[in-house]
């Protein structure tokens, strides 16, 4: 009996294990944690165990790892490390490795368990060390590294022995490059006059109580193909702190230099700072034995890239969508849970100007089209029905570092009236307008308007104000001439994003009364030819076409021609300086990189191949300085939370003091979202900026995303596969993760429930109407019984039927191979031959559980029945016995 | 070991016999309960209706069969009668109609389903009224899909399972379909219809979301084996049994009920 209660307690303490196992797990937090103790120790001349010179407990923190796309921005942090002295501003660049002491690289390598020889830098520079036969300064004590192998140090100094030695690097494809020159390197780093891929690994500081940060952005192999990480090769990021060599026997070692000398500069230290560093403590000897050995490994993974779909399946057609770059970082994650499946379709989303797409969607080009605001219908136009898909939104990213070596700034504030004169070119900027008498210059004369407003704006007392301790006169270096603080980067193509962001500056009384023509407080007025300017616009219209002042003329040595290169490329100043791109994604890239999109004066370069000609050419600014970088751009808000750029928090309501601030998060674009409307069935939700303009709480960059499809006229299996789309993007896509299929970063989930609800089910109306193709949803929204109306036997027939889930095909279709599933209801399925039963077949349906269940029990209970007796003589037999 | 055979058999009575009871009890109340909801005008047309409400009346004269439709097909839902998948549309309506119903165990409403014959004609009586179908024809695997609806056509598809072998009658593996068309005009419903239903409510799925109430139960049980074992020492045989035995069967009832929602929902 006792055995029976046992049994029990066995099965009810297995049942909420199995229900546990069986709640589909939330994933959580996927960071990374690891604690580990890094040593410097030395070789005992008595003989004993090596001595520990100095020791740190460093625990390292990754906030993501897991279903990682390429461009991410991953944050690494650590505590615990010896503080680094002789900071360098700049990170990235080798010089970081060479003169900072103790600080913690950090790169990418590939493999889960990497050697040195597959981590990737980006030049060679940083992975060369001298061998330095004269011991200046102590550069070459890493010989001296106790835990080379036997033959290793011999064979990579060589004989004779060379002066330096690089650390080869091996390619995913297996070959080994040397890296010993510009020339020997693979052909994404960086070549001497460009940068294929931006700088990712860095020479990180860590600050005197112990902790350090750093945004790493991780590459996989569509950004850099010899590093070769992707979905199938996995990588990882590794993490040295350094903390110098741990020295063989003192022996026969120079004493000028002692292998076992600490770090020369005081903690906290920047560079530079006199005497130097001590060359054995640097981040140079990164591969080294001792300091490779106290490495933290961070394994990574990445998403299956939407390219994937084009080499797993070249036969099947895609269905393109085309549109807002809003969606891209969402489509990028969606796309592998379309191509990969046999009842779905090969989805592929493309960015066009919405404008463009609504047009090639109503002339029959394209199948459906992302957009947000409403086509311009004609009224030969078919029917189009809007679906919303997604809620995301337009931000101001930007990358500023705080004077003073402070870091980076985290938080800006910024008002639409701001905005407003970034866009316009109101700021004095790169040409000195006025003179020390207050009086106009040359260039002064022809910009007059703007002449005596303040150079840029981190001279701007509005901005000034609203973000202390980033500029003034306090803090030199921030003020003047900075030309990439007069503006701001935006797009150059029409896009919905610049429509809601005129909007919402029309939206303002402040900024519309500055672009009509009115000072601001400060006596700063705007551009003369943005004067009146009306909002809202599709396009940015560069309209300051003003020519600056010719500059000297140029006499070309071998040809002895006269040039001016002002003259000769007559580009107007502000077009040179606000420098539209044609992507929000591109602006996402500019700002993570810290380079301005500004164009330099046009100047004269002389061409090597053919000595005869030479011409003026005009190329962007040089790229920001790690430490003294202060760049803003417009950017979608998925791009930005990829990349783990900071974006701006937009005045939402309210002047002055009493003026709110909102960045973009789940709240303030739910409480945007909730205000959106649309002016009949199968429009799209719009939000209105004038009404979110009383709403403190609410986003105002928040943008809706619809699929636009027509009604009538698309073949039914394309039909099908945009309805499936829908349905699919807004219940399965809106799953947050970062997981093939679900939704990423910078997007507000739309829900059945909440305040998403009313965009939810309208996209569901919508996708019934696309699937059915029976024309224009009508005007008239669909009236839901209440549940106690009465409801006649045979009710009157509806005006404008609603579409249920399950309208049927139209009845041209022929008996046996029509589109129906199992169970009979119609489907878009593709009739390709792709699926698992042949079409028009009941598929077996076959359950083991319910031919087994009862039939196991009863023998069950017949074991049971006929062991009982059998077990007790077997027990009385023993006991017999 | 007796035990473990005391337990097995009174499983399998409650899925063939008690279960039965259980079925037909819950038939007596959905019939009063959708008999009101007809007179009142409040039977459900539409929209999202909650699980285990009775929907329509379902009425197969040749097989002598008369059963209250409740919406939702997951195995705790069907314990009750047949159940109303909620991602089509309702009998009666404009599109497919699918209701599934059990084959062998808790009164099995459907075991005789299978034998319907082309022509057969079934009835269902909503909210909207009455209709008729006829059968077009019993489907297993390999029979070819019906066909297309045409616009403004209704069709009833019922969904059962069956079984071959010695154990046919206690162990339906196979599904099998009967499509059934309507004759006449069919009524319009209102929108707002689930699109997509959950993996338990499909055909031959079992509830895993029951683990942690039948966890609950099974405690119970043990709870009532173990305070009847520690009262044997105080009383006397017969007055322990009348104590216990009750107390012992609700509780076995009560998990038995819920382990069946594991088992697939057409069994």
């Amino acid at each position: 009996m006792w055995l029976a209660v046992v049994a029990l307690t066995a099965v009810i303490v297995g049942a909420p294990a199995l229900a546990g196992a069986a709640v589909a797990a939330d994933g959580g937090e996927p960071a990374f944690t690891a604690t580990k103790t890094v040593v410097r120790d030395h070789v005992d001349p008595a003989g004993g165990d090596p001595v520990v010179q100095d020791s740190s407990t460093v625990t390292v923190t990754v906030d993501q790892t897991q279903g990682l796309q390429g461009m991410q921005g991953v944050r690494v942090s650590w505590s615990g490390a010896r503080p680094t002295a002789n900071i360098t501003g700049n990170i990235t660049e080798a010089n970081a490795f060479q003169v900072q002491e103790y600080p913690v690289v950090i790169l990418q390598c590939r493999g889960t368990e990497p050697t040195p020889t597959t981590c990737w830098t980006t030049i060679y520079n940083k992975r060369q060390l001298t061998t330095d036969p004269n011991d200046y300064e102590g550069v070459g004590l890493w010989k001296y590294d106790r835990h080379w192998q036997d033959g290793e140090l011999a064979a990579l100094i060589g004989t004779p022995p060379a002066d330096q030695v690089y650390l080869p690097f091996v390619d995913a494809a297996g070959k080994t490059w040397s890296m010993d020159g510009l020339e020997h390197q693979p052909p994404e780093a960086t070549n001497g006059y460009d940068q294929p891929v931006p700088d990712q690994e860095a020479a990180a500081p860590t600050s005197p109580d112990g902790k350090g940060t750093y945004l790493f952005s991780v590459r996989s192999s569509a950004q850099n193909a010899s590093l070769g990480c992707s979905d199938t090769v996995a990588c990882s990021l590794v993490v040295i702190p350094i903390m110098g060599t741990s020295c063989a026997s003192e022996g026969a070692l120079p004493k000028r230099y002692p292998c076992t000398a600490e770090g020369k500069q005081e903690p906290g230290s920047t560079y530079p700072q006199a005497g130097g560093p001590n060359a054995t403590v640097t981040g140079m000897s990164w591969w080294t034995p001792s300091n490779w050995g106290n490495r933290v490994v961070v394994p990574l993974t990445f998403s299956p890239s939407a390219s994937l779909c084009n080499v797993l399946d070249t036969a099947q057609e895609p269905v393109p969508f085309y549109g807002s770059e809003l969606v891209g970082q969402a489509t990028l994650q969606w796309a592998p849970a379309y191509c990969r499946r046999a009842d779905r379709f090969k989805f592929r989303g493309n960015t066009m100007a919405e404008t463009v797409a609504f047009r090639n969607l109503v002339a029959g080009e394209i199948p459906a089209a992302l957009l947000t605001y409403p086509g311009a219908a004609h009224s030969d136009d078919p029917p189009v029905g809007y679906a919303p898909v997604a809620v995301s939104g337009f931000a101001v990213a930007f990358v500023w570092d705080r004077p003073g070596s402070r870091g980076q700034e985290m938080h800006l504030r910024l008002t639409p009236r701001l905005i407003a004169k970034l866009l316009t070119g109101s700021y004095s900027a790169a040409t000195a307008r006025v003179d020390d008498a207050g009086g106009l210059t040359e260039s002064g004369k022809i910009w007059p308007d703007v002449a005596h407003n303040p150079a840029s704006l981190n001279d701007d007392p509005e901005f000034i104000a609203l973000n202390p301790g980033l500029s003034g006169p306090e803090y030199p270096g921030t003020t003047g001439l900075q030309s990439a603080l007069t503006s701001m980067i935006s797009v150059s193509v029409p896009s919905d994003v610049m429509r809601a962001l005129t909007s919402y500056l029309a939206a303002d009384p402040e900024a519309a009364a500055f672009l009509a023509g009115e000072p601001d407080p400060w006596k700063m007025t705007v551009n003369s030819t943005y004067k009146g300017i009306a909002l809202p616009l599709d396009a940015w219209p560069l309209q300051d076409v003003r020519q600056e002042p010719p500059g000297p003329d140029y006499t070309d040595p071998n040809s002895g021609i006269v040039h001016n290169c002002t003259r000769e490329v007559p580009i107007p100043f502000y077009n040179r300086v606000l420098a539209p791109v044609s992507s929000l994604a591109a602006i996402a890239d500019a700002v993570l990189a810290a380079a301005p999109t500004s164009l330099d004066r046009p100047a004269f370069v002389q061409a090597t191949v053919d000595g005869g000609t030479s011409l003026c050419v005009t190329k962007r600014i040089p790229k920001q300085i790690y430490g003294s970088r202060k760049l803003l751009g417009l950017v979608t808000l998925a791009d930005a939370r990829r990349f783990g750029l900071p974006t701006a928090s937009l005045r939402s309501s309210g002047t002055g003091e009493s003026a709110t601030f909102v960045d973009a998060d789940q709240t303030s674009m739910a409480a945007a979202v909730v205000t959106a409307k649309r002016t009949e069935v199968g429009e799209p939700y719009l939000i209105d900026a004038a009404a979110l303009h009383g709403v403190p709480a609410a986003y105002p960059g928040t943008m809706t995303v619809s699929v636009a499809a027509p009604l009538t006229g698309l073949p039914p299996e394309t039909a099908g596969h945009v309805a499936q789309f829908v349905r699919v993007a807004t219940t399965e896509g809106q799953v947050p993760g970062p997981g093939v299929g679900q939704l990423p970063n910078g997007y507000l989930p739309i829900t059945a429930a909440g305040p998403t609800a009313p965009l939810y089910k309208a996209a569901q109306e919508v996708a019934a109407s696309i699937e059915a193709q029976s024309g224009a949803m009508g005007s008239v929204s669909p009236t839901t019984p209440p549940p106690s109306a009465p409801a006649p036997a045979a009710p009157p027939p509806v005006t404008s039927p609603p579409a249920p889930p399950t309208a049927p095909v139209p009845a041209t279709v022929p008996s046996a191979a029509g589109p129906v599933t199992v169970d009979g209801l119609p489907a878009p399925k593709p009739t390709s031959a792709a699926a698992a039963t042949a079409p028009g077949k009941t598929p077996q349906q076959q359950s083991t559980v319910a031919a087994a269940a009862v039939p196991a029990v009863l023998a069950a209970g017949v074991v049971g029945l006929v062991g009982a007796p059998l077990v007790r003589s077997f027990s009385t037999r023993r006991r017999g016995a | 070991m007796l035990v473990v055979a005391v337990l097995c058999g009174w499983f399998v009575l409650q899925l063939v016999v008690l279960g039965g009871f259980q079925q037909s009890r819950a038939q007596y109340g959905l019939y009063a309960d959708f008999r009101q909801a007809l007179v009142a005008q409040t039977a459900p047309l539409g929209g999202t209706i909650a699980a285990g409400t009775p929907v329509a009346l379902l009425t197969v004269p040749t097989l002598g069969l008369q059963q209250a439709v409740v919406e939702g097909t997951s195995s705790g839902d069907l314990l009750a009668g047949p159940g109303h998948r909620m991602d089509t549309a309702l009998p009666g309506q404009v599109g497919v109609s699918i209701v599934y119903g059990r084959a062998s165990t808790y009164g099995a409403p459907f075991r005789s389903v299978p034998s319907l014959q082309p022509g057969d004609g079934i009835r269902v009586t909503t909210g909207q009224g009455e209709f008729v179908y006829r059968v077009d024809g019993v489907r297993r695997a390999g029979d070819p899909l019906p066909a297309a609806l045409p616009t403004g056509g209704s069709r009833l598809t019922l969904v059962t399972a069956e079984g071959d072998g010695p154990f046919a009658a206690l162990a339906p593996s196979r599904t099998v379909y009967v499509d059934a068309t309507l004759q006449g005009d069919p009524a319009v419903g209102a929108p707002g219809r689930p699109s997509a239903i959950p993996d338990s409510e499909k055909a031959m799925a079992g509830d895993p979301s029951v683990l942690p109430v039948l966890a609950l139960a099974l405690q119970g049980l043990l709870l009532a084996a173990v305070g009847t074992l520690l009262l044997r020492r105080h009383l006397s045989g017969r007055v322990l049994w009348v104590i216990a035995a009750p107390v012992l069967l609700a509780m076995a009832w009560l998990a038995g009920g819920y382990a069946v929602q594991l088992l697939p929902n057409l069994l």
